[in-house]
């Protein structure tokens, strides 16, 4: 425990009394609490309920509801003491992560109010939330109880909530749960709490008070009036504030003159605050009766506040007068309406629109009479929101008032008031109306509601007399949609006055159906030239969705009359319809002798919508001797044909057929314009096939430039051969520079020179799909790098390649993903049906890495149509990524290929520039790695060479010299030779597998020599990521130029640098020394330290994931890379954990590796403590001796040694070892009292907790006065007080791991520094058992150093 | 109290409104020895942070007044403003001023009910951002107290009239006229969500166990909390975080809700009643902070339903009905179907001018009512949510039915002195 906070501490709270448990039992009728009913529990059961919460706790969030409720379910059915321990887990905000434990009460705070939760669960969790209430260790933590409290609390919960109704802080959350559980049948105790609460408070106490006046306002508690009159006379500003709130809430008349005082404040916030209160004020009233009271109170407030900048509180007045008096109020509105503010004009306005009452609409009408012609309009506007048909007749009568707009308004409001009625009014303002007038009556029409209406403005027609009016009667019938009226439209469409003509003609070409096509085609005859395409687009659009056949029976009718004249429009509105029924008539008018149809029917075919007529216009075209049908033919061609939804292959021919007719060199021109829109390598060949023809070529040249080259956008132009080759062989003739750069432009995108890649974007499939945008057509794409690749979301996978048709093949190269040194395996089949496949590659078990350079393999020339790429495994990670593929037909394949040894990787780095030379020459200890920190600590030997200092004979030899006996791996990668172990290459480990070690070797490196030592590793995968690989590496070498810092010799592979400089000259022997402890790595070469690291402390330096990082044990072994590296004298000194309970032969006397610290007999070896690390450091020698002198005979008074146990009194300080500790294990065995308390202070620094937990609820081993880290052991492993406990303490940098009992209590935590947070814990200083005023009890002290 | 500068405000509403005919000319207030009144409104900005910079742009108004309890962004603020622009740390201080004529509230989502009302009370004319208010009690005192005092009140968000409806490829107006039309039939189920073209920003999730941390000098954290409950102060709860924690806001249905869902009230006329049956799937909640989502339902009395999708993978349309289907962009499995609406009236026109309303005391398109009711539908998701489980509400009472902690949480109790106006706190 906190040494500061000892004394306010030491008053501890009794454990809680057993006897509420019975009292909660007693209302349990299910059988699953039954073993809560038994008496008070065993300390050992309560321990094994608050692990059990603990493994409950932790599945939380669960992955669904059910499982959620399951869990939950599982939480109440430990009863009182797993809810105990549960809430026991809150802690102060900053000290600690209890997110699950506060998750977990919310969540069963919901869970035992749902719907049909029997009661006894929310009673069972009541008591315990009552508890934590009393003995939650800080305000924030009872605030939180509180809230939850105020979800779940019922009656039972109004007195614990009480008690801290005056606590400061807590007045506010435990009030709210008060008003909380008030709503459920409490009303009566919890106002009672609350006024004794506020009677207990002082002025001194405002906020609390503020609070309290709230609540009690709340529940509108009349025996109150006295504090609220009291509070609203207050010089506090909030206290006053809410008093007047509480007042105008309780709705008592004798408020009234302090509200309207406060009201009318100087203080303009608080007179605004208490206006609005008023009328809440006003509304109590009339809930209790005193509705003219009420009334009186708004009207004054109505009358009095007058001001400018009152309109919103004379509008606030009226609407408070309307909630009071109801229609009583409807005189007052109406008064208002004349208000000089437009607030109140509004605000009457609004609520007289919402009245219901008859009268409203008689007295509104009675102003429409008035002589300001403001007033009639607000009348006016009124009695159209409220739709009142009674005063319709009155409405009527302003239709021709004097002013505009009230007449305006008039026709608005009458349309509201009298619907179908005021048809009349409105058509007569149509007509004659100004054109406001008219505008406002249209709109009127078009919303008047009902199918009658529509009829009713159709009849008008009729008798309609301007064409102003008739035009927009038809205007409104389209509005309207008035389909069942066409026939009444229909003779309007030959009036004779033109406005007319054309408005009918637009209606009908919305409104008319097929069967009124007849009619339309009568008016053809007769209709003025103007007309005439109104008249052909209202046929052609009839019912358009209805389908073609009704509308082509009637024209095909009227076709058969012999007068040819009249087949004309006939033959345009076919040419509208299109099709190939309609198709028909057409072509048969084509052969008509008289010049004029025939003429008229190749125009309507050259117009015709779709892809029908491109077979008998190119007919035409091949065919017709008439050059002006000729030309008309072709031009209708290739219109149609490039607007036709059909193949680019089909459209092609189609131009082919068009170019062959064209005779005349325009014609042909013509048409290489029209074929660029077809974007396709067969009008691209076609184009092309025209270059050579000098007087086309200009206009080929642009065909194929619009046919090939991207035109802007996301286009990106035709990328397959043809293009490719058009281009290639035109791009070098070309004169026009413009043509030239489009040509050349396009020509870099396309992948240089690899056209013999058959793959290269034909079709794909894949299994699994692809995840993201890496789609499968990456792979086919060209470009084999890292940014196109196709994801394929698991393994195994395949991938599939359709050639498109078969060719025999010899070459396939596959690349995949590389960067992070993985590697595939995989197997290519081909075919020619898709069914029957034959495996041409084969690389299921290979190991090899993946390269930038893909893999090419060459087989024996075999028939293929499908290529399918099987993938059985990606080392690094479950997906699959492919760069790309390619095949190459037999002979095919590129030079560079050819030569290319398959599945062998190819090295030839080019000389490095001069600059990567030099860094590569450092001189020696320059570099400054920066993993190295001022934490760290260095043995040196006599020589000044940096050691572990472990003594040779604790080593344990790896290698024989003569066999490979204990390794595995690789074992024909590795053999030994005179002492010597030789690697060719492979991966060699040690049969065991290491977790905290010091490993010692020798090596020698050729020249580039490369190998790695492999630690944590695990057998499968890559070391360097599935463990670490500290590189081996002989660095100097000119080809490792530009290695990144993280692969220097010595580093920790891709994650953190070594210093360089202190390998010697290749073929010499270096001596290296590696500890790995805990986070903690250090490589030790040639006496110098070159690393020096602690892995929980450092971000990989290349970015990727090395999950290897966190291994905790794994394998020791070399890694080869096919470079001859001997090594020699290897051996390990292990230092796994120690058993958790040491097994010595006696009391006090330490197991092999360990000290005694202390001996059984005396304080041998101890010494007294002397203020604190940061003291002591600030002390001279002298000063330090002469306190320790001091403290030495204090240490005498208070430990004694009493029958090989140490013992202290309660008396005097803790005891300090008398050497210091950096990395050690320590056991430790202790005994305490009940309510004892003591720990063990590392590194000079509190502290291992030892205390009672019973007390604390906690049990002992926690880093107790952590503020950042865990400060609490996962579970509570305490022997019984006044039994033996042992710690076994292992700590390694700053963290510590404790086992208490053998039972894991803190597993690699930090611990803080105490003495000044800001830095790390001291690197090494003295461990002491701490005095805590209480008697203690220690033996078996025992400490092994760790390495560092 | 400056009497020329009120009656100013009076004046200039009165020369515009629709009961009046006369236009009072300029030269008759601004004669020799008189200011002559600016046509020009006056807004005053409180909360200048994060949202609280782009409101100084809204055009048609001069900005004369800021708000900040934040001193250093008070100062940016001021400076911003430009000449004549003052600064206040305490907004009620700041609505004493006559000279306001609208008051812009960006703060964060807890402070907008009190705020509101507090303008309402002192007759200003309001533009709040979203959500409206933080619980639906507050949203509705809000559209009371705006209601009782005449004042004109806008959302500060613009798809039910204005803009393509977030990236639906659409504006409201033909979907509310597809939707009066008849043609899609009834009733109507809405998807909303990354397919249909809408992104909800579940990037807004808090931490869980703040530590403490010292206040920063220059910001009044008291003030900040206002309403809200007391917790220690750490500097990831505050400025820009806040949407992180079911105390100030409540993560990405909070931020975008309301973009996205008044649009679809007003498409389904809705406007004066809430759904019915709400559901959430959602992991587990903290108390305090909000966690992420993957689907809301919501159903209403007359079948309509409303699915927010945040997982992205719903492939369904914007809108279908028993007729047809409309997708986003307006595309539609009903042929010709923009020529077909064609023939149907269009919906009623909507007041999209804040100034002109302000002006014509008329209410603005998306106002305090029915704002109130699409802040509902943000509130009951982050109910249901935080309960997970499915809910029934009473659109009228405006309360869930038989479940008393849901009904705990549409009305969060305030922190005193801070109260409702006659709410049961």
């Amino acid at each position: 425990m906190d040494p500061k906070r000892r004394t306010r501490l030491m008053s501890k709270q009794r454990p809680f009394s057993c006897l509420l448990l019975f009292s909660v039992a007693a209302f349990m009728s299910r059988p699953v609490y039954a073993e809560t009913k038994a008496a008070p529990k065993p300390d050992k059961a309560v321990q094994q309920e608050a692990q059990e919460i603990n493994t409950l706790v932790s599945s939380l969030p669960a992955k669904s509801f059910k499982e959620r409720q399951k869990l939950y379910d599982q939480i109440i059915r430990l009863g009182t003491a797993g809810l105990d321990a549960l809430c026991g887990q809150l802690v102060k905000p900053g000290t600690g992560d209890d997110t699950s434990a506060r998750l977990a009460l919310r969540g069963l705070s919901y869970y035992v109010m749902r719907p049909g939760a029997p009661a006894a669960e929310r009673e069972l969790y009541v008591q315990s939330l009552h508890k934590s209430l009393k003995t939650g260790p800080d305000i924030n933590v009872k605030a939180f109880i509180c809230r939850e409290l105020q979800l779940t609390g019922r009656a039972e919960s109004v007195a614990p909530l009480s008690e801290i109704l005056t606590v400061p802080d807590l007045t506010e959350p435990s009030a709210m749960s008060l008003l909380a559980i008030s709503k459920h049948a409490a009303k009566a105790e919890v106002t009672k709490a609350m006024r004794a609460a506020y009677s207990k408070l002082t002025g001194e106490q405002a906020s609390q008070q503020v609070t309290l006046i709230r609540s009690l306002a709340a529940l509108r508690d009349r025996e109150s009036l006295e504090a609220f009159n009291h509070a609203a006379a207050s010089d506090n500003t909030n206290l006053r504030r809410m008093g007047l709130y509480a007042l105008a809430n309780l709705g008592d008349p004798s408020s009234e003159a302090s509200l309207l005082e406060a009201a009318g404040s100087k203080m303009i916030s608080e007179s605004q605050r208490v206006t609005s209160w008023l009328w809440l004020y006003a509304r109590r009233l009339k809930e209790e009766g005193s509705t003219d009271k009420a009334a009186e109170l708004c009207r004054k407030v109505f009358e009095t506040r007058t001001g400018p900048a009152d309109g919103h509180v004379q509008s606030s007045a009226l609407h408070s007068l309307y909630e009071v008096l109801g229609d009583g109020a409807i005189d007052d509105l109406l008064a208002s309406l004349e208000n000089k503010s437009v607030y109140v004009q509004a605000a009457s306005a609004k609520l007289l629109m919402k009245i219901k009452s008859e009268s409203v609409a008689l007295k509104l009408a009675t102003r429409l009479k008035n002589e300001d012609p403001k007033s009639r309009k607000a009348a006016l506007e009124i009695i159209a929101a409220r739709g009142d048909a009674s005063v319709a007749d009155t409405v009527k009568e302003l239709l021709n008032d004097k002013e505009p707009a009230i007449r305006l308004q008039a026709i608005k409001t009458y349309s509201e008031v009298a619907k179908e009625h005021s048809l009349d009014a409105l058509l007569d303002f149509v007509q004659k109306g100004s054109p406001d007038e008219q505008k406002a009556a249209r709109d009127a029409l078009i919303r008047l509601p009902g199918e009658a209406v529509s009829k009713q403005v159709a009849e008008k027609l009729k008798t309609a007399s301007t064409a102003a009016g008739k035009v927009t009667i038809i205007e409104t019938l389209q509005a309207r949609n008035a389909r069942k009226q066409v026939s009444e439209l229909l003779p309007l469409a030959s009036d004779k006055d033109s406005k007319v003509r054309g408005a009918a003609l637009k209606a009908l070409k919305v409104l008319a159906s097929p069967k009124h096509v007849s009619a339309l085609l009568k008016l053809l005859g007769d209709t003025s030239p103007e007309d005439l395409d109104a008249v052909i687009a209202a046929i052609a659009s009839a019912g358009s969705t209805a389908g073609q056949d009704e509308r082509l029976a009637p024209i095909l009718e009227a076709l058969a009359v012999p007068d040819s004249k009249a087949r004309l429009p006939l033959l345009k509105v076919l040419s509208r319809i299109g099709g190939k029924e309609a198709i028909v008539p057409v072509l048969e008018e084509i052969k008509n002798k008289d010049e004029e149809i025939q003429d008229a029917a190749i125009r309507a075919l050259t117009e015709w919508p779709d892809d029908s007529a491109v077979e008998p216009l190119l007919k035409l075209a091949t065919t017709s001797e008439n050059l002006i049908h000729k030309v008309l033919a072709l031009r209708g061609a290739m219109r149609v044909i490039t607007a036709a939804d059909i193949p680019a292959e089909t459209k092609t021919r189609h131009v082919r057929t068009a170019f062959a007719a064209a005779e005349r060199i325009e014609d042909k021109k013509m048409i290489l314009g029209t074929v660029g829109s077809i974007r396709h390598s067969h009008s691209l060949k076609f184009a092309a096939g025209l270059v050579s023809q000098p007087e086309l070529r200009a206009e080929a040249i642009n065909a194929v430039i619009r046919i090939a080259c991207p035109q802007g956008g996301n286009d990106t132009g035709l990328l397959d051969k043809t293009a490719y080759d058009v281009l290639k062989g035109l791009v070098e003739t070309v004169a026009d520079e413009n043509a030239k750069e489009k040509i050349q432009a396009h020509l870099s995108s396309f992948p240089q020179g690899d056209f013999a890649n058959l793959a290269w974007n034909k079709p794909v499939r894949s299994a699994p799909r692809h995840q993201g945008r890496n789609v499968p057509k990456l792979a086919v794409d060209g470009i084999a790098n890292q940014s196109s690749v196709w994801f394929g979301d698991g393994s195994p996978a395949w991938f599939e390649v359709d050639l498109q048709e078969a060719v025999k093949i010899d070459t396939a190269h596959v690349y995949f993903y590389y960067s992070d040194g993985r590697y595939y395996q995989y197997a290519i089949e081909v075919s020619t049906d898709q069914k029957t496949w034959k495996k041409v590659v084969d690389r299921s078990g290979t190991t090899e890495l993946c390269t930038a350079r893909g893999h090419p393999h060459r087989f024996d020339p075999i028939e293929a149509r499908w290529v399918k790429l099987h993938i059985y495994k990606n080392s690094a990670n479950p997906a699959v990524h492919v760069m790309e593929i390619k095949v190459y037909a037999e002979g095919t394949a590129p030079k560079t290929l050819t030569k290319f040894k398959p599945n062998q990787e190819l090295r030839k780095p080019g000389k490095p520039p001069a600059a990567a030379r030099k860094a590569a020459a450092e001189p020696k200890g320059k570099v400054v790695n920066p993993s190295i920190t001022p934490y760290a600590l260095h043995k040196k030997d006599e020589n000044g060479k940096v050691t572990s200092g472990i003594p040779e004979e604790e080593f344990q030899t790896l290698f024989d010299g003569k066999t490979l006996k204990g390794w595995q791996g690789s074992l024909n990668g590795y053999f030994a030779e005179d002492g010597i172990l030789v690697c060719k290459g492979g991966r060699l480990f040690t049969e065991k597998e290491y977790s905290d070690f010091v490993f010692r070797f020798e090596f020698k490196l050729p020249p580039g020599g490369n190998n790695g030592l492999g630690i944590r590793a695990t057998l499968q995968g890559n070391a360097a990521y599935a463990g670490m690989e500290l590189q081996i590496l002989e660095n100097t070498a000119e080809k490792y130029a530009k290695l990144h810092p993280y692969q220097f010799h010595g580093s920790v592979y891709g994650v953190v640098p070594a210093r360089r400089g202190f390998l010697k000259k290749p073929g010499e022997w270096n001596s290296q020394e590696v500890i790995a402890m805990g986070h903690h790595v250090k490589v030790i070469l040639n006496g110098e330290v070159i690393t020096d690291v602690f892995l929980d402390k450092v971000q990989p330096m290349d970015g990727k994931a090395h999950p290897g990082l966190k291994n905790r044990k794994g394998y020791v072994g070399f890694l080869g890379h096919g470079d001859r590296i001997e090594f020699r004298n290897i051996r390990i000194r292990d230092y796994a954990m120690s058993p958790p309970i040491p097994k010595g032969p006696q009391h006090n006397v330490a197991p092999p590796g360990y000290t005694a610290l202390f001996n059984g007999k005396d304080l041998n070896g101890w010494k007294g403590l002397v203020g604190d690390p940061k003291k002591r450091a600030a002390m001279t020698p002298e000063q330090l001796s002469d306190a320790q002198k001091k403290a030495d005979e204090i240490m005498r008074k208070g430990w004694s040694i009493e029958d090989g146990v140490l013992v202290f009194g309660g008396k005097g300080q803790s005891l300090c070892t008398a050497k210091d500790y950096a990395d050690f294990d320590l056991y430790v065995d202790w005994k305490i009292h009940e309510s004892g308390d003591s720990g063990i202070y590392l590194r000079g620094s509190p502290q291992v907790q030892i205390w009672d937990p019973k007390q604390h609820k906690k049990g002992s081993g926690g880093l107790y006065n952590n503020s950042k880290n865990p400060r609490h052991p996962a579970l509570i492993a305490d022997n019984p007080i006044g039994e033996w406990n042992t710690f076994y303490i292992r700590m390694v940098g700053e963290n510590v791991t404790v086992y208490l009992n053998g039972k894991l209590a803190v597993d690699d935590v930090p611990l803080e520094n105490y003495w000044d947070r800001k830095i790390p814990i001291y690197r090494s200083n003295q461990i002491e058992l701490q005095n805590h005023g209480n008697k203690l009890y220690f033996r078996n002290i025992y400490l092994r150093e760790l390495p560092h | 109290m400056n009497k020329e500068q009120t009656s100013r405000r009076e004046f200039l509403t009165k020369s515009a409104a629709a009961f009046s005919f006369s236009i009072v000319p300029r030269h008759v207030l601004g004669g020799p020895g008189h200011t002559p009144p600016s046509e020009k409104l006056t807004k005053a900005i409180i909360g200048v942070g994060g949202m609280g910079k782009n409101h100084f742009r809204y055009e048609g108004t001069k900005c004369v007044a800021v708000c900040d309890v934040d001193e250093a962004r008070l100062k940016t603020a001021v400076k911003r403003g430009g000449s004549g622009c003052r600064g206040y740390r305490d907004f009620r201080e700041l609505l004493e001023q006559p000279d306001i004529d609208i008051v812009h509230i960006p703060t964060p989502p807890h402070w907008h009910a009190l705020i509101s009302i507090a303008a309402a009370e002192a007759g200003k004319d309001i533009w709040c951002e979203k959500p409206m208010a933080r619980t639906i009690a507050e949203s509705r005192n809000v559209a009371e107290t705006v209601r009782r005092n005449g004042s004109i009140f806008r959302l500060n968000t613009w798809f039910r009239f204005k803009s393509k409806f977030y990236s639906s490829g659409t504006t409201a107006f033909p979907l509310k006229k597809l939707v009066e039309s008849g043609i899609l039939g009834w009733p109507l189920k809405v998807t909303i969500g990354g397919k249909q073209g809408f992104t909800w920003k579940h990037g807004h999730r808090g931490k869980p166990n703040l530590p403490p941390q010292t206040v920063p000098a220059g910001l009044d954290y008291d003030m900040w909390l206002g309403p809200a409950p007391y917790r220690p102060y750490n500097g990831g709860r505050v400025h820009y975080r806040f949407r992180g924690y079911w105390d100030y806001d409540g993560g990405g249905i909070g931020d975008m809700g309301q973009h996205y869902l008044d649009p679809i009230q007003y498409i389904l006329n809705k406007d004066d009643t809430s759904p019915v049956e709400i559901e959430a799937d959602a992991p587990p909640q903290h108390p305090f902070v909000v966690g992420t989502w993957r689907k809301i339902w919501m159903r209403y009395a007359d079948g309509c339903e409303l699915l927010l999708d945040g997982v992205g993978n719903i492939d369904r349309p914007l809108l279908e009905g028993p007729n047809g289907k409309v997708w986003r962009g307006f595309r539609s499995d009903i042929p010709n179907l923009v020529r077909k609406l064609d023939a149907f009236p269009d919906p009623e026109p909507q007041v999209t001018n804040f100034t002109e309303a302000v002006k014509t005391r008329t209410q603005f398109a998306l106002n305090a009512d029915n704002g109130h009711r699409s802040c509902t539908l943000v509130n009951l998701a982050k109910i249901a949510i935080r309960l997970g489980r499915k809910l029934r509400f009473d659109p009228v009472k405006q309360e869930f039915i038989d479940d008393p902690v849901a009904n705990d949480l549409v009305n969060e109790p305030m922190r005193a002195p801070w109260t409702l106006n006659g709410e049961p706190v």
